[in-house]
């Protein structure tokens, strides 16, 4: 019988050794770890193939690849890099950090959560399986119709989208679902609303954007696959139908999507602000709100990618508008990220260069932005390479530098090492240049005529020049993020000790050891301030985080709050590992393929397997230790 | 806009290109007032996206300078170092609200909503097109991988129909009705004007005019497969008498062969299946899959832009499309070498 507190956490906490342990596991920073190893490992197929792209588009009427697997490759790096790199990179960090910035031990539905994960990783192979069957989807990631319906599109290829991003949508909506309920009632006791983590409010507006959006990109898909496996007419003019529905569907999702990828980062800028500016952040209220704006104005957005479709100019007119309006709560939070740094004492270490990185293709990208939010711009810069600049400034160069900022912060509560400082800042600056020389030559281009999604262009047209300076940066950017994360592995084994709080941050992921526990905190912390880990006295930081609550801290529980207050409400014994959850993703991986084998049989084995497992998931458990 | 502003409005822009190196292109170098009006929108537009930049890029430049600039009590006990500043006293609170005014409120939402509220302005007045309706209507239809461009209406002649070029007279407001017969494309000559989509079922118009003679890119904007990238056209703009005199000729119908070889190539083309995709008027108007080729002839390109029209490439083209146009919709021809050499005569003589 164990003695000790932590001899006894450990015992109701710690997963099994070996495979089993390992395909059991419900540990969030396990699914954490995992999701961003996947993701990251997404980010490095999604890149080889912009680097593929690159190296055809060097010179000239080059041959690097064909016009059909050029296709196939910017299909596959735009669906990848949004919706298996960055869409998952962050709920990698939410996973991993979310539940130890708030004082909690676990997310709330640990179990779900490593079925988002199993899902996450099984729909990824779903949709590259399509390269091993020899037909990649090749309609473009936003798949507009007719062209990727059965005539124009004959073979599975976009079928393998239609139903991988339906899967791959339940992953990222459970994944929402448990931001939301974890931040609202596993925080820590006393962390009232105006307590709560920049960052954790930037998952809850990105966890509601979630389930606001993703339902209509699941629509949207099915009606694709359901027009293209059995001929409904959804957008099809000559029976009612209408090419356009797609399009509203799609941007529905798709602009959101945008932010869902953007304030999560902009999160995390602003916890590696005020953690290396040893400074609160600024206007704490107005950032928050900005964010939350941000996610409901997000929705008014999506006619600005449909601008030269015809719609009436009141139409474009409104959604101009709000195109103008959403640049204010963007304006909010870079100002006060400033104005933190003109208070604070900004220390420039790695991660506050890759946060400035972030900063400088937000302030580029978000010009570019509004410009294209301008009707009559856009249908200049519309599907022409300034737009490809434009969002690569914002969704490759900002998001990625963001996620990088994350990464160099907290790596090393992940690993328990520290970075090579030089090396960081060395791929920082490599990758800067690289992301900067990269992108903004095509702003250029696409002003001259170079239409996207074009795999060639004539000699004499005096293209040459920025398309190979741009082919030249993409690779530099390659070679920078392959450098930070060779650092990465390097620390893991050659690192410094980082000790619990190496940067002295301000939030309570920094008040458990790195790596944490698998309970992540001995005694549930309880919070009196924003900043708990600066109250202002050491002695009476140490004493607000060594209030031990209850003795049901001691064994596989967690401590339920509620209201705004956040005021303890209950104690609830939490699920312990389960097998269920892989066994339901690979019911639904079945499922996913009887729809594209378009097989009865293999879709009733799926749904009988399905049926088992999820009541093997809720099977009483009777394990109340 | 008169006097200093005007000049201002023109060397700016000129200036910024000569840095640049290159406003030879596209929406830089417009050549209608369609694309004009566009491109001084656009550069209002980098103007004040320039100003606000170098603004932020000071202000945090400042904020970093003035931060780093200030005393810091160094504890060793973490890598960053020094006291933590913003804790909850009254003199806190009042140099927080203090920064909030002039740094949040100041500038994260006054700064943008003035700027953006300019922009808005610029799209109020830009909503109206600078040209009113076309004296000239085009009738232009996507078809993967070409154009089909029908001039219905053409002064005192009948309607003819040609591909993967416009022709059209300078300074006369051409408009454009837009038709897909397949899947989404977008028209886009940079040049003259913004792009408008193509999209099934439904009739688009694009109003453009050209100011001088001349020929200018134009590209299918919207991906549609394979063979996007060689989706492209030309619009040829020709002084009103040249152009008067070109509509004049297409709307002839093809001139009969002037000699054997010829002949022999007009028999290849009807008696193979040419006829059964493509129109030469006067000779057989069964075909209507592929482009029109009454005056091929007169055209500088073919494949939409894949290859200029020369006799050698033509033959080469005619053997196997697929050669250099792979996933176009005609299929290799199996014609003996004197049969093709016939018919590319037969073919480069319908001026």
């Amino acid at each position: 019988m164990p003695t000790t507190v932590t001899q006894r956490l450990d015992a109701a906490w710690s997963d099994q050794p070996g495979i089993l342990g390992f395909l059991g596991s419900v540990d969030h920073k396990r699914v954490g770890r995992r999701y961003l190893v996947t993701a990251f490992a997404f980010l490095l197929v999604g890149g080889v193939e912009a680097l593929l792209l690159r190296a055809q588009l060097a010179t000239p009427g080059a041959e690097v690849v064909s016009a059909e697997v050029y296709n196939q490759l910017f299909t596959m790096h735009g669906t990848t890099m949004i919706l298996l790199f960055a869409v998952p990179a962050e709920a990698a960090f939410a996973n991993y950090v979310l539940p130890l910035m708030l004082g909690a031990r676990d997310m709330a539905f640990p179990r779900l959560n490593m079925f988002s994960y199993w899902v996450f990783l099984l729909s990824g192979i779903f949709l590259y399986a399509s390269f091993v069957v020899g037909s990649a989807p090749d309609g473009g990631w936003f798949a507009y119709p007719p062209l990727v319906l059965r005539e124009w599109s004959p073979g599975p290829g976009m079928s393998f989208y239609a139903v991988g991003v339906v899967f791959l949508g339940l992953s990222t909506t459970a994944g929402a679902i448990n931001f939301l309920v974890t931040t609202f009632k596993l925080r820590a006791p006393g962390m009232t609303v105006s307590r709560i983590p920049v960052f954790a409010w930037a998952m809850v507006a990105v966890a509601f954007m979630i389930l606001f959006a993703w339902p209509s990109f699941t629509v949207a898909p099915l009606y694709l696959e359901f027009s293209r496996a059995w001929d409904m007419r959804f957008f099809d003019p000559a029976f009612g139908g209408d090419p356009l529905l797609w399009q509203h569907l799609f941007w529905f999702w798709g602009h959101p999507v945008v932010y869902v990828m953007l304030l999560p980062t902009t999160g995390i800028v602003t916890m590696v602000i005020e953690t290396f500016s040893r400074r609160r952040i600024v206007g704490y209220p107005w950032v928050v709100a900005a964010i939350l704006s941000t996610a409901v104005i997000s929705f008014g957005l999506w006619v600005h990618h449909m601008f030269v479709t015809g719609l009436p100019n009141l139409t474009t007119s409104f959604f101009s508008a709000i195109s103008m309006v959403v640049v204010i709560p963007s304006g909010v939070q870079f100002f006060a990220w400033i104005a933190t740094l003109f208070d604070g004492r900004p220390r420039l270490h790695s991660p506050m260069l890759w946060a400035f990185g972030e900063m400088w293709f937000f302030l580029f990208g978000g010009i570019s932005g509004v410009m294209v939010g301008i009707v009559h711009f856009d249908q200049l810069a519309h599907d022409s390479y300034f737009v490809v600049a434009h969002f690569h400034y914002v969704l490759a160069a900002l998001v990625v530098f963001g996620m990088m900022a994350g990464l160099h912060m907290w790596g090393p509560k992940i690993t328990g090492r520290m970075l090579h400082e030089g090396w960081a800042k060395a791929a920082f600056w490599v990758s800067f240049v690289g992301a900067n020389l990269a992108f903004a030559p095509m702003h250029l281009l696409g002003l001259w005529g170079m239409p996207r999604r074009t795999f060639t262009y004539e000699a004499d047209i005096g293209w040459d020049g920025l398309n190979l300076v741009s082919t030249i940066g993409s690779f530099l950017f390659g070679i920078g993020l392959v450098a930070a994360f060779a650092n990465f592995l390097w620390s893991r084994r050659h690192g410094r000790e980082a000790g619990d709080d190496p940067w002295g941050g301000s939030t309570l992921e920094w008040a458990t050891t790195s790596p944490p526990p698998e309970y992540n905190f001995a005694r549930t912390p309880v919070v009196t301030d924003r900043a708990p880990m600066w109250v202002a006295a050491e002695g009476a930081r140490d004493q607000d985080l060594d209030l031990a609550l209850a003795p049901a801290d001691l064994g596989h529980e967690v401590f339920q709050v509620a209201g705004p207050e956040g005021g303890v409400e209950a104690v609830t014994h939490m699920p312990g590992p389960s097998f269920a959850p892989l066994w339901v993703a690979l019911s639904l991986t079945t499922l996913a393929t009887a729809m594209l084998l378009r097989s009865v049989v293999v879709a009733l084995i799926a749904v009988i397997a399905l049926v088992t497992a999820v009541g093997a998931w809720f099977w009483p458990r009777g394990d109340h230790a | 806009m008169r006097g200093p502003g005007r000049r201002a409005t023109t060397l700016l822009p000129a200036a910024v290109c000569a840095l640049a190196g290159g406003c030879s292109q596209g929406g830089l170098a417009p050549q209608g007032p369609a694309a004009r009006q566009i491109a001084t929108i656009l550069w209002a537009l980098t103007i004040t996206g320039g100003v606000v930049a170098v603004a932020v890029l000071l202000a945090w430049g400042w904020g970093v300078g003035r931060g780093r600039g200030a005393p810091a009590a160094s504890t060793g006990e973490h890598a960053v170092e020094g006291a933590v500043e913003g804790a909850d006293t009254a003199h806190d609170a009042v140099a927080e609200s203090r920064l909030v005014r002039r740094f949040v409120i100041g500038g994260g939402v006054a700064l943008p909503a003035v700027v953006v509220a300019g922009f808005f302005v610029v799209q109020v007045a830009s909503s109206a097109s600078p040209l009113a309706g076309g004296a000239l209507t085009v009738e232009v239809t996507g078809h993967r991988y070409w154009w089909e461009v029908t001039y219905p209406d053409a002064a005192g002649a009948d309607a003819f129909t040609t591909a993967n070029e416009v022709r059209v007279p300078t300074g006369t407001p051409v408009t454009v009705v837009l038709r897909s017969e397949d899947v989404i494309h977008s028209f886009w000559v940079p040049q003259l004007a913004g792009k408008v989509d193509l999209v099934p079922g439904v009739e688009r118009r694009l109003t453009f005019a050209a100011d001088e003679p001349g020929t200018y890119a134009g590209f299918c904007a919207e991906y549609c497969g394979l063979q996007h990238t060689w989706m492209k056209f030309q619009v040829v703009a020709l002084e009103p008498a040249a152009y008067e005199q070109w509509a004049a000729q297409e709307a002839r119908p093809a001139a009969p062969p002037a000699d054997e070889l010829r002949a022999a190539g007009q028999d290849v083309f009807t008696t193979n299946s040419c006829v059964g995709c493509h129109t030469i008027r006067g000779v057989s108007d069964a075909g209507t899959a592929g482009p029109d080729l009454t005056h091929l002839a007169s055209r500088d390109q073919i494949g939409a832009g894949v290859l200029p029209l020369t006799a050698a490439n033509l033959a080469g083209w005619i053997s196997n499309p697929q050669d250099s146009k792979p996933g176009a919709g005609m299929p290799p021809q199996s014609l003996s070498d004197a049969e093709i050499e016939a018919l590319v005569a037969y073919l480069m003589s319908l001026e």
